[in-house]
């Protein structure tokens, strides 16, 4: 799923089909408080740490499977956990 | 991964326009019912068997299975006139068929609350939720005094069957309500995500818990205990309602997860 733009729109495109809109944006906002970063400051560098915040709240919604993908979307080696 | 638009509204309306049609033009209706009820359970196990062992959802979603299983009994027990004392077996599946479809209720709120996504930390959340559910409990409790009520004013049954089917009913009720209670609360927990795929299953058992409550009230004013022992063709409609709800529900999961293993795969 190639999407422009920066790390945050990224996390927001992701999880928008799955969360809706506004929890799309709680998620990236709860990424942002673990890094210690703004949104924008967010970069490649975070993706295991998106990963490894949102694996299990997803995983409670989802399951696995389609959590492993979700968060291979974001980018980097995968979710795999 | 979406599941398909308008998958949810196409399974309730083939549901319900295919049991009208089949009663309408051959006087099946029950007969399509009973399809409807084979589909549901078939839905609900292909989830199970979609979702992995350690997923917090396979639980709920096997809780849900069973009672479908256990909803199957209840038919089969009614036309085979299976009895054991004296008392219809079918009586007695109805009520560990409703004990499990609540659990299963509850189980899918317990597991989306436990997200963080979604659960509320906050004490003023907490306080509205502890309300919320509290008014529930409240209108189901009221509601089940009604049928008591119901019940009193039809006279005290004179045989075991007639207080098998009295107790049945009754704690179908309370159990129903329990259901649409559950309902409402995973209304509740999912307003952040409304818009999102995932909250479309739960939102359609939420609608198919409320269906069932109506279908519960016309039994009460009918003084039957199941689906199949009234004749009204509107009570018998909206059954079809709730059960297709909870079909469409596992059809949307199903998609969801499956949408997201082809894009894995």
């Amino acid at each position: 799923m190639p999407i422009d733009g920066s790390f945050a729109d990224r996390v927001v495109a992701v999880l928008t089909p799955l969360l809706g809109p506004h929890t799309a944006k709680r998620a990236l906002a709860m990424i942002c408080k673990k890094a210690g970063k703004e949104p924008e400051q967010l970069g490649q560098a975070d993706i295991e740490l998106a990963q490894s915040t949102l694996r299990p709240m997803l995983r409670t919604l989802i399951g696995n499977e389609v959590t492993v993908r979700v968060l291979a979307d974001l980018g980097g080696p995968g979710g795999a956990p | 991964m979406r599941a398909p638009r308008g998958l949810a509204t196409l399974t309730c309306g083939v549901a319900v326009g295919g049991r009208y049609a089949c009663e309408a033009l051959w006087g099946a209706g029950d007969a399509w019912q009973r399809g409807i009820e084979v589909a549901t359970a078939i839905a609900c196990g292909a989830v199970v068997a979609e979702f992995s062992a350690g997923d917090p959802p396979r639980r709920p979603w096997s809780l849900l299975l069973l009672s479908m299983l256990v909803v199957l009994l209840v038919r089969l027990a009614a036309w085979l006139q299976w009895s054991v004392a004296g008392v219809s077996l079918k009586v007695g599946f109805l009520l560990v068929g409703n004990v499990i479809f609540a659990a299963a209720m509850l189980g899918f709120s317990r597991v989306l609350g436990s997200s963080d996504l979604l659960s509320e930390r906050t004490a003023e959340a907490r306080t509205k939720a502890m309300l919320t559910v509290g008014a529930i409990a409240a209108c189901g409790l009221a509601f089940i005094g009604y049928n008591v009520l119901e019940l009193i004013e039809r006279g005290s049954p004179t045989t075991r069957e007639g207080w098998a089917s009295a107790f049945s009913s009754g704690f179908s009720t309370l159990s129903d309500a329990l259901v649409f209670a559950g309902g409402l609360y995973l209304v509740w927990l999912l307003r952040p995500i409304v818009g999102g795929s995932i909250a479309r299953p739960y939102l359609m058992m939420a609608f198919g818990g409320a269906a069932f409550l109506v279908v519960d009230a016309i039994l009460i004013g009918a003084g039957a205990t199941a689906q199949t022992d009234i004749a009204d063709s509107t009570a018998k409609l909206i059954g079809t309602l709730a059960y297709s709800c909870f079909a469409a529900a596992a059809l949307v999961q199903l998609a969801l997860l499956r949408s997201g293993r082809r894009a894995a795969g």
